[in-house]
């Protein structure tokens, strides 16, 4: 297990963490370019969906190791660099915030069903559950990156959910992918889980 | 290098903000040699209580910026329900994160995406519109809720201070103030 900072960014560190540790291991060539260039039209993506041209700099933070992956020069030892350097770690979780947002902005009709229950419109939810720097994924969010990138990711929940002969439940989102990463959820954290 | 990142943005929209003024905005850093220091200037907005009013800011930058957000203390006097008797402006897009109290958890947090720009816009809506669930300046809010005309008159007052005119010179001259107001925002 790695374990990941308890500060409501772990979600989407941990998953960026296992989409680039997939990207350098096990994907396949083709996934590897083909998740790379979702990462690279996402800029046009987010810009033509109205978000301000700020994201560009979080965009480029995100790219300089998915291109550095995609071009065969990135170590392990450099993937961990990136993600304990402060900057470049919160840039990259900051960004994936951002692709949840586009892709809940989207989908809005779709999201609208599963984000009613809190009271909130799609847009609020977007500015306040999702866009704001420390706010807890939850499944919704989960959901909407793993769509976008077209990826899977695999949770094993430690939590009350554990069935009633003590093994964790987990499940796969979305339902039937084919996870690039394992978390941990224990409640209100994730930690990236090796088997 | 910690605040590289920070500096870049700052002056990507200090450069914004020169090349496409907004209306009634002025906004730059105190200095070349420090950028994480702002004054910001604004018009108090049309219709509400502080209209006609000339008020100055600081905007102080941490130097994880945008990552977490600057603070923003008014340099005139505001008598409101969410300025400090500080100056200290308490408006929840500059909070980050959830309150311990888990208190203010459904309003908009402080976001990367958020500008200079969006925070003094977001200012000048919070001047229009008081939120006194939260109060900042509880006597102030108190005034608000309970006291409007003495709420106004103090606001009035200290209106009248930031253009540097007595209330007697105000009285007589009202429409020469109008123009002293605008023709100050448009130097800036």
């Amino acid at each position: 297990m790695r374990t990941t900072r308890p500060d409501g960014n772990c979600f989407y560190r941990g998953f960026a963490f296992g989409l680039c540790e997939w990207l350098m291991t096990l994907a396949e060539p083709e996934d590897v370019t083909r998740v790379v260039s979702v990462f690279e039209a996402s800029k046009a993506d987010l810009l033509a969906a109205g978000f301000d041209e700020f994201i560009d700099d979080f965009w480029a933070m995100t790219m300089a190791p998915l291109r550095a992956i995609k071009g065969g020069n990135y170590s392990h030892d450099d993937l961990l660099a990136c993600f304990r350097d402060q900057e470049r770690t919160e840039y990259i979780v900051q960004f994936m915030r951002f692709l949840v947002s586009l892709h809940l902005a989207k989908n809005a009709d779709f999201f609208q069903f599963f984000i009613e229950g809190s009271g909130l419109s799609v847009d609020e939810f977007r500015r306040i559950e999702v866009e704001a720097v420390g706010r807890d994924a939850d499944h919704v969010q989960i959901t909407a990156l793993t769509a976008y990138l077209d990826l899977a990711v695999r949770v094993v929940y430690l939590d009350q959910s554990t069935t009633a002969d003590g093994a964790a439940s987990e499940i796969v989102i979305p339902d039937g992918g084919r996870p690039v990463c394992t978390l941990l959820y224990r409640p209100g954290h994730y930690d990236v889980l090796y088997e | 290098m910690p605040g590289v990142g920070a500096m870049k943005r700052l002056l990507r929209e200090y450069k914004e903000l020169s090349r496409s003024p907004p209306d009634g905005i002025a906004a730059a850093p105190v200095s070349d040699s420090n950028v994480f220091q702002w004054k910001v200037a604004m018009v108090g907005p049309e219709g509400s209580d502080y209209e006609g009013a000339f008020l100055t800011a600081v905007l102080d930058f941490p130097h994880n910026y945008p990552l977490a957000p600057p603070t923003m203390t008014f340099t005139t006097p505001v008598w409101h329900p969410n300025v400090y008797p500080s100056g200290k402006v308490c408006i929840s897009i500059l909070h980050e994160g959830t309150d311990a109290s888990g208190y203010e958890s459904a309003t908009e947090r402080w976001s990367p995406i958020q500008s200079v720009l969006s925070i003094v816009l977001s200012v000048l809506s919070m001047l229009a519109d008081p939120n006194d669930e939260s109060p900042a300046n509880v006597d102030a809010a108190v005034e608000w809720r309970d006291n409007r005309p003495a709420f106004r008159a103090r606001v009035k007052a200290h209106i009248e201070a930031s253009l540097g005119l007595s209330p007697e010179l105000l009285r007589r001259y009202p429409a020469s103030i109008a123009a002293s107001a605008s023709s100050t925002s448009s130097l800036l």
